[in-house]
C-alpha cells in the first residue's frame, strides 16, 4: 500500500441540475484515522463564505458558481482544494501533515471540543497511537512518561499523580479525572484503558479553571471511543498475554545473613538481654528459635553439643529462599477486548467488550474483570442529536496471598533462618502473637491448634472484593441557528463493592481468637467465641449523579471566529458503608451465632480479661456541588486570540455561611500566532506563536466544618454508651482553597514539519490553604484547621518531536523534558514544633516556611568518633549526646537537604520504523533529588528483629572510622544513637535515576493480503516493561522508588487486529 | 452580534432557572457527612459526657510517676525516652503538655455539653434528663479543674489563696474568649460551687459508673475540701458520700493469683475513670519501694493482690481498680475505701478517735484474711491520725492520691516527707514544698495566651 500522499475526493455521481447558486453538503475525515474532522474550515474563494464542520464532520456552504472550489483546511493537515461538484454529498479526506503524528488539533476539556489553533491555555493530548502503545490494564499509569508535567509518583504502596507539582498541602493532591465530560466519582481502574480514545490534561488555570473549585491539581479528561457517523462497521480486537517474573526478594537491603543474626543472638543473649522476656509469663513475648535453643541448653534441657549442632544447621539457612519459593510466582496476565462499530448519516454506534485476567506475583492475589461500554448518537432529524453510554464493569479481587509475614507483638519481621516449609513441602509453624513454646502446650489438646503456618493460611484464605459498576450517561442536543445550540446531558453512577474476609475454623486469626477467648475451669474449657469460623463482611456503595444545561455559540464573521459556552450544573455524589462481623459463621448455611459484647470474658492463660472484638460500623458521606460557568475565545485572522473563563461553585461544605460557600473562579488568557505577521520571515521556522494565561484553579476540603461538630461513635467498650466526639471548635472563618496559575507558552513547529514542539514556563501561588495552626491548648484543642498556609510552586514543561530520518528506515523523536520545584511560603505550625522532629524520610508533604514540601532534612553528621559511635553537631560542637541532639536541635544543628520528589524529569521516546516493523522505547530519567536509605538500628534488630545490609559495613575495630560511618554494635543498645545516626546527613543518597521504561515491537502485516478490507490492519507487538535500571547516581545499587520488592520484569505479546 | 449575544444570555438565564430549581438554598443545606452532628439535643449532650476515652481516660498519671511508692532500676531507667526520664527524676523541664491539654479538652466537652443542655428548655418530660445531663457537665468541669489546679497551681492555703495564681477557668466553648488565670481562690470557689450544684442536680447513683451521681459529686467534694485542708466539710462529704454508697469489697473473695485480681467497675468503684499512659512506669520496670512493700503483713491480703513478686525478687504493682495489672495507667477515680479514709481522717482531726478508728478498721476487716484481724488502737486521735495517713498510703496505692498527698501533708508540716531517687549514682531529691510541687505550665500556651508562669527559683 502506498503513502496517501494527496487528498482522495471520493465521489458518488447523481443526476441533479445545475445551479448558479446552491447549497453543497460533505463531511470532512482524516485520511488515515478515518475519523471526522471537527471545526475544518471550508472557505469559498477570496474567503467570501466560510463555515466551520461540526462534530460529525459535516458542512454546508453556498456557493455561487459550479466552477468554484472549496479551500479546506484543518491545523495539522494539508489543506486542500476541491472542485464543488454536484454531488449530493461530498467526502472529503484531509491528509496528516508529515510530522504532525501525535501532534492533534482537537482536545477536549471535559465541556466542549476546541481548536488547539484558538485555545491560549495548557493542554496535553496523548492520542490513541501513543496511549496504545503501552500495555497496562488500568488508565492512568500509561500516562507516566508520555505526559508532558505529570510526575507520577511510584513506590510499593500506591501510584500518585501530580500535574505540576502540587497546589495544596492537606486538600489531596490528585487531578481531577473527568471520564467523557463528567467527573468519573468511582475509581478509575474500573475502566478498560482498550475503551480509550484520547486522554488531554489540563496544566494551567485557561485550561482547568472552567472546572472550577476542583481543578487546583490539574484535570485529567479521559475521552472513550465515540460512535461515528458515516463509518461503516468496524471491528477491532486487542489481545495480549503478558508474563511476570516472580519478584527479587534479593534485592531488598533489609537483610542480614543468618550466621550474623544468630551471632548476635548468642553474643545478647550472654548478655541477658532476652531473661526479661524468656520469664515473661504474662505477655508471653515472641522468642526465636535459637534463642529457645540457647535456654534449654542453659537450663541444661539438652547437651551442649546437641544445642551446637541444632544451631550449626540454622546458620546456613536463608529464609528468602523459601519466601521466593512459596509466597511468589510469576504471574500470567491476559487481556482481550472487542469493539463493534459503524453509524450510518443517522445512528452510529460503538460496542466493546473487555476481559482481564490478572495473576499477582503474590501467590494466592489476582483479579478477573469484564467491561462493558456501549455508546450510541442518533440524529432522528436535522439538528437535534440524542447520545446515549453505558459502561458495566464487573470485577473480583482475591487477596489470599502473604506478602510479608509479620510475627506480631513488637516483631515487625522473621529472623533470616525462618523456614516456612520441611524437605517435603509441609507448612511449618512460625512464632506469631506469642511465643512458640508457649502456644505450642497450652491448654494440653483442649483449645485448637494454635500455631500459624504461612502456607496453610493462603490455603484456608478466603477473602475477596467484588466489584459492579454501572454508569449511564445521556445527552440531548439542539442546534439552532447561526451557530447556536443547547444541550442537556447527564449521568448516574452506582457502584457496588462487596468485601468479604472469611476466616474459616482452621484459620489462624479465627483460632487465635477462639482460643484467647477460652476458659478452663479444670473440668472444661468454655469459649466465648463459638466455633464455626468468622465473616467480616463490608458494603461500600457510591452512587453520583449528575445533571448539565449548556447553550455553545460558534460563529464565523470574516476575520473573526467567536466561541462562547455558558452552563449550569447540579452534582452529588453518596458514599455509604456497612462493616458487620459474624461470629460462629458456617459458610454453607450461611448461619451465625448472636454474641456478647458486653460482658467481659477470661483470656485464656495471663491475658486478664476482654470483651469479644466488636468490629460493626456504618458511614455516609453525601457531597454536592451547583456550578455556574461560561468562556469565550475570540479570534482574529487566525492570528490573535483571547479567552475568558469564570466559573462559580458552591457546595455543601458543612456549615459554612452562604456567601463563603461559593469561591468565583476566573482565568484569561492570549495567543499570538507571530509566524502569520507579514515581518516574520525566518524561514526554518514558519510556524511560531506564543501564548499566556492567568487564573485561578481551587480545591476543596469538604471534611472540614464551621460551627462546632460532633461525631456518634456508637457503643464503644467499656460502657458501650452511645457515646460522640468533637470534631472541631467553632470555626466560621473557613473558605475554599485558591491557586493563582501564570502560564506563558511559545509553540512552533520547523519548515518541514520535522521539529515541532513547545516550551512552556509557569508560576504557581497557593493561598487560603488549610492547614493546622496551633492554638492556645487551653480553648481544648491543640491546632485549628485555617485558611493560613501558602505554597508556590514554578516550572518548566518542554517538548520536542523531531523526525530524525524519514527515508525506508524512519526514526522519531519525543522527549520531554519537566523542571518543577514547589516552596512552602507560610505555615503557622512550623515555629512551634521541635525542629529535630523533621528529620525524617520526606516521603509525605511536611511543611516547613521557607522548604520544599518535600524536603528531606537530617541530623549534621560529624563522622564516626574513634569508638564507633556517631557523632552529630550542637552547634560547632560535636556531640554525642543524642536525646539533646534530637530534642534540643535547632535548625542550625539540621542540614536542609534537597527535595524528595524529582525537580527535574522527563523521557525520551525513540521510534524506529522500517517497513512493516516498528521498535520504540522510552527512557525516563529523574534528577536532583534525593532519599533516604533505611539503615540498620540496633535497637530494631534486637528488639524487633528488623536487619539492614549496613550491619555488614558496622564499625568493628579502631579505624574503621575512616572507612565507614555506620555506627558499631552496643549494648545496651541506644535508641537515641540508632536515631540519630538512622536521621543524619549519612544516611541521605542522591536519587538520579535513568530507566529503561519499556520497549514496544511490533509488526504490521500486509493487509492486502490478508484482510479484504483494504483499510484494516493486523498487528503483533511485544512489550516489555519493568527492565533494568539504566543508571543511577547511589552507589548502593537502589531504586529510590523501590528500596523493598521493584515490580519485576512484564513481557506482553498481543495482536491488534482492525478490520 | 449583539442580539446574538443576547439570545445566548436569554438561554443561559432559562437553563440558569432550571438549576436554580436545584440550588436552592436546602440542596447545599444537606450534610456532607452524616456522622457530623451540631449538638443541639441532650442526647447529643449525653453522648459527648458519655466519651469514655475523653472524660475518663485522660487524667494526669505525672502524680503517681512522681511519687515515692516506686522506684526504677539503672537500666530500666536507662531504657527511658528522655521524656520518661524527666519526669522520673523531677526535672524542671519535665513535659506537661499533655496533662493541660487533655483537661482543657475535658472542660471543652463539659462546656459544649453545658451549652447545649442550658439551651434547652426543661419541662415536665425531660427534667429529669436535663438535670441529670446539667449536673454531670458541671461534675466532669470541676473535677477537670480540680486536677488542674492540683498540677498546675500551688497548694490550697486559705490565708493567701485570693492573691496567688489559680487556674484559666474555661467556662465557654467560644473560642474568643480570653485566656486569664484565676486567683487560688476563684479557683476552688468555682470547684466547689460547680460541684456542688452537680450534686444537687445528680441522681443519687448512675449507672454505669462512669457517669457521675450524686454520691461521686460528694466523694469528688470530700477530696477537694481534702486538698483545701478544710476537714470539716471534707469528713461531712465523705459521710454524704458514704450513706449513699457504703459498700466494701471483701478481699477473701479476690483470687490474688490472677494477673490482674481486681475488676474495674466494681462495688467499691463510685465513679470510674483512669489516666494517660505514664512516660516512665510501666509494668514490670516500675519497682514497688522494698520498705513499702514490706510495711503489708503477710496475712494482709493487699499484699498479694496489689502486688506480683518479678524473677528478680522485687515485685511491681498489679491491683489495679482498672481492672489491670498496669501501674502506668493508673484507677483515677472515686472509692468507697478512700472516703473511709477521708471519714476517718476528718474524725481524728477533729478530736474523734473512736470514730475514726472505727472506720479505718471497718475498712482494714475486708483486707486482711478472714480471722486474722486485730483492730486497730491507738492512745489518742494524733496518734489514729498517724495510723490512717499509713494505712491510707498503703490501700490507696497505685491509685495517683499519694502524690496529692505528699502536697497536702508537707504544706501541713508534721507529715512532711523529703523524696530522694538514685540513678546511675547520681542522687535526685525532692524537699517538701519544692516549687517542684507544681508543675510549669506548658511554655506553648504562654507562648499563645500570655498568661503568667509558675515560679522556678
Amino acid at each position: 500500500m502506498k503513502y496517501l500522499t494527496i487528498l482522495l475526493a471520493i465521489i458518488i455521481l447523481i443526476n441533479e441540475p445545475a445551479y448558479s447558486q446552491r447549497l453543497v453538503k460533505g463531511f470532512v475525515t482524516a485520511a488515515d484515522t478515518q475519523e471526522p474532522l471537527e471545526g475544518a474550515v471550508i472557505s469559498t474563494p477570496k474567503n467570501k463564505v466560510i463555515t466551520v464542520t461540526n462534530n460529525k464532520g459535516e458542512f454546508t456552504i453556498m456557493v455561487y458558481q459550479d466552477s468554484d472550489s472549496l479551500g479546506i483546511s484543518f491545523t495539522g493537515f494539508v489543506t486542500l482544494q476541491v472542485a464543488a461538484s454536484t454531488q449530493p454529498v461530498l467526502r472529503i479526506e484531509l491528509q496528516r501533515k508529515q510530522g504532525q503524528l501525535g501532534e492533534v488539533t482537537v482536545i477536549s476539556n471535559g465541556y466542549q471540543t476546541l481548536n488547539r489553533a484558538r485555545t491560549t491555555g495548557s493542554f496535553e493530548r496523548i492520542d490513541s497511537a501513543l496511549y496504545s502503545r503501552e500495555v497496562s490494564t488500568d488508565v492512568l499509569s500509561r500516562l507516566d512518561g508520555i505526559t508532558s508535567g505529570l510526575y507520577v509518583a511510584k513506590t510499593e504502596e500506591n501510584t500518585g499523580y501530580y500535574i505540576r507539582g502540587i497546589s495544596t498541602l492537606y486538600a489531596g493532591t490528585e487531578p481531577l479525572i473527568i471520564l467523557d465530560n463528567f467527573p468519573y466519582q468511582g475509581d478509575i481502574n474500573n475502566i478498560n484503558p482498550n475503551q480509550v480514545q484520547s486522554i488531554t490534561v489540563l496544566k494551567d488555570a485557561a485550561a482547568a479553571s472552567i472546572w472550577g473549585a476542583r481543578s487546583g491539581n490539574g484535570v485529567i479528561v479521559i475521552t472513550t471511543k465515540k460512535a461515528q457517523y458515516n463509518r461503516t462497521a468496524h471491528i477491532t480486537v486487542n489481545s495480549s498475554v503478558a508474563w511476570q517474573k516472580k519478584p527479587d526478594l534479593f534485592y531488598s537491603r533489609n537483610f542480614i545473613p543468618s550466621k550474623d543474626f544468630i551471632d548476635v543472638e548468642q553474643y545478647l543473649f550472654g548478655q541477658g538481654f532476652y531473661d526479661d522476656a524468656l520469664n515473661d509469663t504474662y505477655g508471653w513475648p515472641l522468642i526465636s528459635p535459637v534463642v529457645e535453643i540457647l535456654n534449654r541448653k542453659r537450663n541444661g534441657d539438652i547437651p551442649e553439643t546437641e544445642a551446637n549442632r541444632e544451631i550449626e544447621a540454622l546458620r546456613g539457612l536463608d529464609f528468602r529462599k523459601d519466601l521466593s519459593r512459596y509466597l511468589y510466582q510469576n504471574a500470567l496476565q491476559q487481556q482481550y477486548a472487542l469493539n463493534l462499530s459503524g453509524g450510518t448519516n443517522m445512528l452510529a454506534y460503538i460496542f466493546d467488550i473487555g476481559y482481564n485476567q490478572n495473576e499477582s506475583v503474590v501467590a494466592g492475589n489476582g483479579n478477573k474483570r469484564l467491561t462493558l461500554h456501549a455508546s450510541t448518537r442518533f440524529t432522528p432529524f436535522k439538528n437535534l442529536e440524542f447520545e446515549t453510554e453505558t459502561f458495566y464493569t464487573a470485577g473480583k479481587n482475591t487477596y489470599n496471598g502473604i506478602s510479608k509475614i509479620i510475627p506480631g507483638q513488637d516483631k515487625f519481621n522473621l529472623y533470616p533462618y525462618a523456614q516456612l516449609a520441611d524437605a517435603n513441602g509441609n507448612a511449618l509453624p512460625v512464632p506469631k502473637d506469642y511465643r512458640m513454646g508457649y502456644v505450642d502446650t497450652a491448654g494440653s489438646g483442649l483449645l485448637a491448634d494454635w500455631l500459624y503456618r504461612p502456607l496453610n493460611e493462603i490455603k484456608n484464605a478466603d477473602n475477596t472484593s467484588v466489584l459492579n459498576d454501572i454508569l449511564l450517561k445521556a445527552s440531548l442536543k439542539y442546534r439552532i441557528n447561526n451557530g447556536l445550540d443547547v444541550s442537556i446531558s447527564g449521568q448516574y453512577e452506582k457502584n457496588y463493592n462487596p468485601v468479604r474476609y472469611y476466616y474459616n475454623s482452621n484459620a489462624y486469626t479465627f483460632r487465635n481468637l477462639y482460643n484467647l477467648y477460652s476458659y478452663n475451669d479444670g473440668a472444661a474449657v468454655t469459649h466465648a467465641i463459638p466455633g464455626g469460623g468468622i465473616l467480616d463482611k463490608s458494603l461500600n456503595v457510591l452512587s453520583a449523579y449528575s445533571l448539565r444545561a449548556q447553550a455553545g455559540y460558534d460563529k464565523i464573521f470574516g476575520n473573526s471566529h467567536i466561541t462562547a459556552l455558558a452552563g449550569a450544573e447540579v452534582q452529588q455524589s453518596r458514599a455509604s458503608g456497612q462493616l458487620n462481623r459474624y461470629y460462629g459463621y458456617d459458610d454453607d448455611i450461611i448461619a451465625f451465632s448472636p454474641m456478647d459484647y458486653i460482658n467481659y470474658y477470661p483470656l485464656y492463660g495471663n491475658f486478664g480479661y476482654g470483651q469479644v472484638p466488636f468490629h460493626d460500623d456504618l458511614s455516609d458521606v453525601v457531597n454536592r456541588y451547583t456550578s455556574f460557568y461560561a468562556n469565550a475565545s475570540y479570534s482574529l485572522k487566525n492570528r490573535y486570540t483571547v479567552t475568558g473563563s469564570a466559573r462559580k461553585d458552591a457546595s455543601n461544605l458543612f456549615g459554612v455561611t452562604a456567601n463563603q460557600k461559593g469561591v468565583p473562579l476566573w482565568s484569561a488568557g492570549a495567543s499570538w500566532k507571530i509566524s502569520e505577521e507579514n515581518f516574520y520571515h525566518v524561514k526554518w521556522l514558519p510556524s511560531l506563536s506564543l501564548r499566556a494565561t492567568y487564573g485561578y484553579g481551587g480545591n476543596v476540603r469538604n471534611d472540614l466544618a464551621a460551627v462546632p461538630t460532633i461525631t456518634y461513635t456508637g457503643g464503644d467498650p467499656p460502657t458501650f454508651l452511645n457515646s460522640a466526639f468533637i470534631n472541631n471548635l467553632s470555626n466560621p472563618q473557613l473558605s475554599w482553597e485558591k491557586t493563582g496559575i501564570l502560564n506563558i507558552g511559545l509553540d512552533f513547529t520547523g519548515s518541514n514539519g520535522r521539529l515541532s514542539g513547545s516550551v512552556e514556563y509557569y508560576l504557581k501561588k497557593a493561598s487560603n490553604l488549610i492547614a493546622p495552626a496551633p492554638i492556645d491548648p487551653t480553648l481544648g484543642f491543640d491546632y485549628m484547621n485555617v485558611n493560613t498556609a501558602h505554597l508556590s510552586g514554578k516550572g518548566i514543561d518542554l517538548k520536542i518531536n523531531y523526525l530524525v530520518l524519514n527515508r525506508q528506515l524512519k526514526w522519531d523523536v519525543h522527549l520531554l523534558f519537566n523542571y518543577a520545584t514547589n516552596k512552602v511560603t507560610k505555615y503557622l505550625l512550623t515555629a512551634l514544633a521541635v525542629p529535630g522532629s523533621y528529620a525524617g524520610y520526606g516521603n509525605i508533604i511536611t511543611p516547613i516556611e521557607g522548604q520544599d514540601p518535600y524536603a528531606l532534612i537530617s541530623y549534621r553528621f560529624g563522622g564516626l568518633d574513634s569508638a564507633g559511635s556517631p557523632t552529630g553537631f550542637a552547634g560547632d560542637q560535636k556531640s554525642t549526646d543524642y536525646a539533646s541532639l534530637i530534642y534540643n536541635a535547632t535548625w542550625d544543628d539540621l542540614a536542609v537537604g534537597g527535595s524528595t520528589r524529582p525537580p527535574i524529569f522527563g523521557s525520551l521516546l525513540q521510534t524506529f520504523t522500517y517497513k512493516h516493523w516498528q521498535l520504540s522505547f522510552n527512557v525516563s530519567y529523574k534528577f536532583k533529588y534525593w532519599f533516604r536509605r533505611p539503615t540498620i538500628s540496633y535497637y530494631a534488630l534486637f528488639n524487633n528483629w528488623t536487619m539492614n545490609a549496613d550491619f555488614e559495613k558496622r564499625w568493628q575495630q579502631p579505624g574503621d572510622e575512616n572507612k565507614t560511618t555506620v555506627p558499631s554494635m552496643i549494648y545496651p543498645y541506644d535508641f537515641f544513637r540508632d536515631q540519630f545516626y538512622q536521621l543524619s546527613e549519612a544516611t541521605v543518597e542522591k536519587g538520579g535515576i535513568i530507566r529503561l521504561q519499556d520497549i514496544n515491537l511490533n509488526y504490521s502485516f500486509p493487509t492486502n493480503k490478508l484482510l479484504r478490507n483494504a483499510s484494516g490492519t493486523l498487528q503483533a507487538y511485544i512489550y516489555a516493561s519493568n527492565l533494568p535500571v539504566l543508571w543511577r547516581a547511589n552507589k548502593l545499587g537502589l531504586d529510590p522508588d523501590y528500596l523493598e520488592l521493584p515490580p519485576s520484569l512484564n513481557i506482553a505479546f498481543g495482536i491488534r487486529a482492525d478490520f | 452580534m449583539i442580539l446574538l449575544i443576547s439570545n445566548i444570555t436569554k438561554l443561559t438565564l432559562c437553563i440558569g432557572i432550571l438549576i436554580c430549581f436545584f440550588s436552592c438554598k436546602k440542596y447545599l443545606d444537606e450534610k456532607t457527612n452524616k456522622k457530623l452532628v451540631v449538638p443541639s439535643t441532650l442526647q447529643d449532650a449525653q453522648a459527648l459526657l458519655d466519651n469514655y476515652k475523653q472524660l475518663n481516660l485522660t487524667y494526669p498519671s505525672t502524680g503517681q510517676e512522681s511519687d515515692d511508692d516506686h522506684y526504677l532500676l539503672d537500666n530500666n531507667y536507662n531504657a527511658l525516652s528522655l521524656v520518661g526520664q524527666q519526669v522520673y527524676t523531677w526535672d524542671v523541664n519535665a513535659q506537661t503538655y499533655n496533662d493541660w491539654s487533655y483537661l482543657y479538652g475535658n472542660v471543652l466537652y463539659a462546656n459544649l455539653a453545658l451549652e447545649t443542655t442550658e439551651n434547652i428548655k426543661p419541662d415536665a418530660s425531660n427534667i429529669n434528663s436535663w438535670k441529670f445531663t446539667k449536673g454531670q457537665a458541671l461534675f466532669f468541669r470541676a473535677f477537670s479543674f480540680f486536677h488542674i489546679a492540683e498540677y498546675f497551681a500551688i497548694p490550697y492555703n486559705a490565708t493567701t489563696a485570693s492573691t496567688e495564681l489559680g487556674i484559666p477557668l474555661r467556662m465557654t466553648s467560644d473560642v474568643n474568649e480570653k485566656t486569664v488565670r484565676a486567683s487560688l481562690e476563684e479557683t476552688y470557689r468555682q470547684i466547689t460551687a460547680d460541684l456542688t450544684a452537680a450534686a444537687s442536680l445528680l441522681p443519687e447513683t448512675a449507672d454505669p459508673v462512669s457517669r457521675p451521681g450524686k454520691a461521686a459529686a460528694f466523694g469528688a467534694l470530700a477530696r477537694v475540701y481534702l486538698a483545701m485542708n478544710n476537714f470539716v466539710d471534707a469528713g461531712l462529704y465523705a459521710d454524704s458520700c458514704l450513706l449513699l454508697h457504703p459498700v466494701l469489697i471483701d478481699y477473701n473473695k479476690l483470687d490474688s493469683t490472677l494477673p490482674a485480681p481486681v475488676n474495674s467497675f466494681n462495688e467499691e468503684v463510685i465513679f470510674q475513670c483512669s489516666t494517660l499512659q505514664a512516660f516512665s512506669i510501666y509494668s514490670p520496670i516500675a519497682k514497688t519501694d522494698t520498705l513499702f512493700y514490706e510495711s503489708y503483713a503477710n496475712t494482709d491480703l493487699r499484699k498479694h493482690i496489689f502486688f506480683k513478686r518479678n524473677p528478680d525478687g522485687t515485685h511491681s504493682f498489679k491491683g489495679s481498680y482498672n481492672g489491670s495489672y498496669r501501674y502506668d495507667i493508673p484507677f483515677n477515680g472515686i472509692a468507697t475505701d478512700e472516703m473511709y479514709l477521708i471519714r476517718a481522717e476528718c474524725s481524728a482531726r477533729a478530736g474523734a478517735k473512736d470514730k475514726a478508728l472505727n472506720d479505718l478498721n471497718t475498712l482494714l476487716q475486708q483486707r486482711y484474711q478472714e480471722g486474722t484481724f486485730t483492730p486497730l488502737t491507738a492512745n489518742n486521735s494524733e496518734e489514729a491520725l498517724g495510723l490512717i495517713l499509713k494505712e491510707r498510703r498503703k490501700e490507696l496505692t497505685g491509685r495517683n492520691i499519694r502524690w496529692f498527698d505528699l502536697r497536702r501533708l508537707n504544706a501541713e508540716g508534721k507529715y512532711s516527707t523529703l523524696l530522694t531517687r538514685k540513678e546511675n549514682g547520681q542522687i535526685y531529691n525532692l524537699p517538701p514544698n519544692d516549687p517542684r510541687y507544681t508543675f510549669m505550665v506548658p511554655p506553648q500556651v504562654i507562648e499563645m495566651s500570655g498568661i503568667e508562669q509558675n515560679v522556678r527559683q
